[in-house]
């Protein structure tokens, strides 16, 4: 019998991992993190039909500025790198946790093919609740002293840099997770302590991060909405954006590259 | 995968694709945003003819009432203005300072060519105006009053403010053909 491709296993893989991984505890929490965005847009839609909107130097706050700020503040800087970090850290983990690895081992079939379905698992579940949940909140927000028509491209630039951005994220936070035995930690030390660090100093060091070419595929303005935003503008020098892709695909397939070899090479001790 | 997941993931897909399909169209055919919220932009826009090159908008009582301006006008520095603003005054009746809420202004050089500059122009201002009086003042110079779509409309060749009754904004330069093909301009 002809040993199954990895291709062919990573999608079996998938197939189960996707409905284990969406209705899973972990989902409440991701089902939260999307709909906190969904229900302040429903707040602010409210607030605008009832007039309550802040003005600010003179002007209503229009959907356009308020959708680029919820994408900046929750999506780019928040929601994406944190699921990145508990879903892609958890990948492997979760089944040494649960000594189920065992049984994924045992089967016929490449070991790096079963860190690569559960990623597609992870990246199919994200992207099913998170880009929804963006399209909402662009119906929501924007038709407040905006135009849905014209705000379409960021739209789709939102949409695409977010799924760009989880599958990032996802695999080198996959890699964390196939390679260290505490990962999460790691994971958000390096997520909200290097990543963050790094992009305010100036120099090279930022190219060393997944936020610095992400950031150049959001189509809006960053917020000033404090002195670390202040700092970031100051120093941002962004890649062009055909730079940014080519960057972030390149991190994603060598994080898959290397989180397949550390499956393949490391010995999983399962605690008794 | 599992008749729930199975459900789930066409939500999802729908629901992206509706949106997307749904800004798509409104992209390519620009319909209004929604039935309860008005799109962005004073609504005086749409008086405006669809050819204008050009367009501007002031909040004229929101200047008047601005810091800057009472800055200004402390400065001392407005004396000739104000000699200007009580001619326009004692002849229409208009206080710029109190009468007027907001003008909107087109110019469409298309038809006469941006190089010779010869386009024509509409300068659109809301607020409260003596309708009586300026009417009496055009009908001095010889103007002659329309109706228009069941609004008296009184114009002039002169170009001297044209109030139509029954409404606080009035053309202050008539602009004729585009009154007469009233395409919204967004």
């Amino acid at each position: 019998m002809p040993r199954p491709t990895m291709l062919s296993s990573a999608l079996k893989v998938f197939d189960f991992s996707l409905g284990q991984m969406l209705w899973s505890r972990r989902s409440v929490f991701l089902a939260l993190l999307v709909g906190a965005p969904v229900l302040l847009a429903v707040v602010v839609r409210i607030f605008a039909a009832a007039g309550w909107l802040p003005v600010v130097n003179g002007a209503q706050v229009a959907g356009p500025s308020l959708f680029g700020v919820l994408m900046w503040l929750l999506f780019v800087r928040f929601v994406v790198p944190v699921l990145g970090v508990f879903y892609g850290t958890s990948l492997m983990a979760d089944e040494v946790d649960d000594k189920t690895i065992t049984y994924l081992f045992t089967r016929p079939v490449p070991r790096a093919s079963v860190l690569l379905g559960k990623y597609l698992a992870y990246l199919a579940c994200v992207v099913m609740l998170l880009l929804p949940a963006i399209v909402i909140i662009y119906f929501l927000v924007i038709p407040v002293g905006g135009s849905i028509g014209q705000g379409f491209p960021l739209l789709a630039a939102d949409l695409g840099m977010v799924a760009v951005g989880v599958a990032a994220y996802g695999a080198v936070f996959a890699f964390v997770g196939a390679w260290l035995k505490r990962p999460l930690i790691v994971g958000l030390v390096f997520a909200f302590g290097w990543e963050q660090t790094v992009l305010l100093i100036p120099g090279y060091l930022k190219r060393l991060t997944v936020a610095y070419y992400l950031q150049a595929l959001v189509p809006h303005a960053m917020p000033q909405e404090s002195a670390m935003s202040m700092l970031m503008t100051a120093f941002q020098d962004l890649p062009a954006v055909w730079v940014s892709l080519i960057c972030l695909a390149a991190i994603t397939l060598l994080a898959l590259w290397m989180g397949g070899k550390a499956v393949e090479n490391r010995e999983y001790i399962l605690e008794q | 995968m599992t008749v729930k997941t199975r459900y789930f993931a066409i939500v999802s897909l729908l629901v992206v694709s509706i949106g997307l399909g749904t800004g798509l169209v409104a992209y390519y055919v620009g319909f209004p945003t929604s039935a309860f919220v008005s799109s962005g932009g004073p609504e005086e826009l749409r008086y405006l003819p669809s050819t204008s090159t050009v367009v501007a908008f002031a909040d004229v009582r929101e200047v008047m009432t601005s810091e800057l301006r009472q800055r200004f006008r402390e400065s001392g520095l407005q004396s000739a203005q104000e000699n200007g603003q009580r001619e326009f005054q004692e002849q229409t009746g208009i206080n710029i300072e109190n009468d007027i809420d907001r003008v909107v202004a087109g110019l469409d050089v298309s038809s006469g060519g941006a190089a010779n500059f010869n386009g024509s122009g509409v300068v659109l201002a809301r607020g409260r105006f003596d309708e009586v009086r300026i009417e009496a003042l055009m009908r001095q110079h010889g103007a002659h009053v329309d109706t228009y779509k069941g609004k008296r409309l009184i114009t002039n060749e002169a170009r001297i403010p044209a109030p139509p009754s029954n409404e606080s904004a009035f053309p202050l330069r008539p602009f004729l053909p585009s009154l007469h093909r009233p395409r919204v301009s967004r």
